[in-house]
């Protein structure tokens, strides 16, 4: 990676961070919403006599699944803004930078409140995060990067449609399936203790899979 | 480097909507162009289409750097800049943010003294560290155009920017499209700023290209008119 690459992915990621730590309009909204759904599934277990303990690794992936999807279109909202999209795509670079930079960024900003939540789930849900946290946080950070590698390609392909804030998540939800699945099943064998290679190389593929094919459509998607 | 464009027969079409049609046109280095005509004439449309934010329906659209032919538009943008009614800033970042951003998107690598002497230049040297959406619409178009000018184009495309600018604003605006070392394209409906500072002219009417003039063949009265013949209000 050249250092002029360098530079523009940093610049782009520093700059989405900063929007944000200055507004914190997305990552409260998301953590609150985070917050409620927790609440209201741990009701619901202790009412129905469901084991709360089993249930948080769902609880979890559910959260990143609906606060992710609320975070990803407000952070595409807030680019068309002013139309500063538009200096995305004038500037002489390779879209696949700014994709892989805006993945970063929004990864990052759930896997902050993933972190977040986590006292939560050992307050409320009896969840001992510690037996192998190791494998906990390999399945957040790579489940999460996955989340959003698909989040941030399909949120660009459906921003120029009439029912785009319907559509997002609709073309997302099918996509984003298989990383839900390797995701809950990784966490909830790290919640246990058990190993969880199978699914984290589950998880590694697609990532790859995503990424490489963000990375060479961004350009074109941004354009169209 | 030079920058030149030549386009031939150029249509868009939105749908069944004709937006431009048939155009045949060409800009060379130290070309000053006036846009005019009313509105849905397709001038916005025509602007988008050199600035390469989309592509034409039909018709031969040709860019050359240096004399040659060039297709690779990530190249040809290093040489192009676009001031639109959107100012492509973030509201949630300051002023001299905005324009570090800017120069490391661009890899322009400018100093920090430089860039505050372009604040400076558009009359902004004060409010450096001022939130973006705190401006006044009039200081948001000054911004708008540092961030334009800050990866120093060989050809700027200038959609309506006196909007929201007092007399200072412009005036400003105006020294700094007097530059050699840049070619513009402008979009205006301000008749009299579009005739002072251009030596071309292009009226549109409808999509299609009326008139396209030398200002030396054309006296300001005979400009108006044309403009008035294509159904514009000079606000001059």
């Amino acid at each position: 990676m050249s250092g002029q690459v360098l530079s523009v992915f940093s610049a782009v990621l520093r700059k989405d961070l900063r929007r944000e730590l200055r507004s914190r309009e997305i990552f409260i909204s998301s953590f609150l919403f985070s917050v409620i759904l927790l609440m209201v599934i741990f009701y619901a277990s202790k009412t129905s006599g469901v084991q709360l303990e089993a249930m948080s690794s769902g609880a979890l992936w559910l959260c990143i699944l609906f606060s992710g999807t609320i975070g990803l279109n407000r952070t595409h909202q807030s680019e068309m803004v002013n139309g500063c999209y538009r200096a995305l795509i004038l500037a002489p670079v390779e879209g696949g930078w700014l994709y892989l930079a805006k993945v970063c960024s929004n990864a990052l900003l759930l896997i902050v409140m993933e972190l977040l939540l986590l006292p939560l789930l050992v307050l409320f849900y009896h969840t001992d995060i510690g037996k192998n946290s190791g494998a906990l946080l390999a399945a957040l950070v790579l489940g999460t990067l996955a989340f959003t590698a698909v989040g941030t390609l399909v949120v660009v392909i459906t921003a120029n449609t009439r029912m785009k804030d319907v559509l997002f998540p609709v073309v997302q939800l099918p996509l984003v399936v298989p990383t839900l699945i390797a995701g809950v099943n990784a966490t909830e064998a790290a919640l246990q203790g058990k190993t969880a290679d199978n699914w984290l190389q589950f998880l590694v593929a697609v990532n790859v899979v995503f990424l490489a094919a963000g990375f060479l459509l961004y350009d074109f998607l941004l354009e169209e | 480097m030079t920058l030149s464009i030549r386009f031939h027969e150029l249509s868009k079409q939105f749908g069944e909507t004709i937006a431009l049609w048939r155009v045949s046109e060409a800009i060379e280095p130290g070309d000053r162009i006036s846009i005019l005509g009313h509105n849905g004439a397709g001038k916005s449309t025509l602007l988008h289409m050199l600035a390469t934010l989309s592509k034409p329906s039909s018709g031969e659209l040709t860019f050359s750097l240096a004399g040659e032919t060039c297709d690779d538009v990530k190249k040809l943008r290093d040489h192009l800049s676009f001031l639109s009614h959107e100012p492509m800033l973030y509201p949630d970042l300051t002023a001299l943010e905005n324009l570090r951003f800017i120069n490391r998107l661009y890899q322009r690598n400018l100093s920090e003294d430089a860039l505050r002497e372009l604040l400076d230049k558009v009359g902004m040297s004060d409010f450096g560290d001022r939130l973006f959406r705190t401006c006044s619409r009039g200081m948001q178009q000054r911004l708008s155009l540092a961030r334009a000018l800050l990866p120093q184009p060989k050809l700027l495309f200038l959609d309506e920017p006196f909007s929201g600018l007092d007399r200072g604003g412009v005036e400003r605006m105006k020294a700094l499209f007097a530059d050699d070392q840049m070619s513009w394209v402008l979009v205006t409906h301000h008749l009299r700023l579009g005739y002072e500072l251009a030596n071309r002219f292009w009226i549109l009417h409808r999509g299609r290209l009326l008139h396209s003039l030398q200002k030396r063949d054309l006296t300001y009265e005979a400009y108006i008119k044309l403009c008035e013949g294509s159904s514009m209000e000079a606000s001059a």
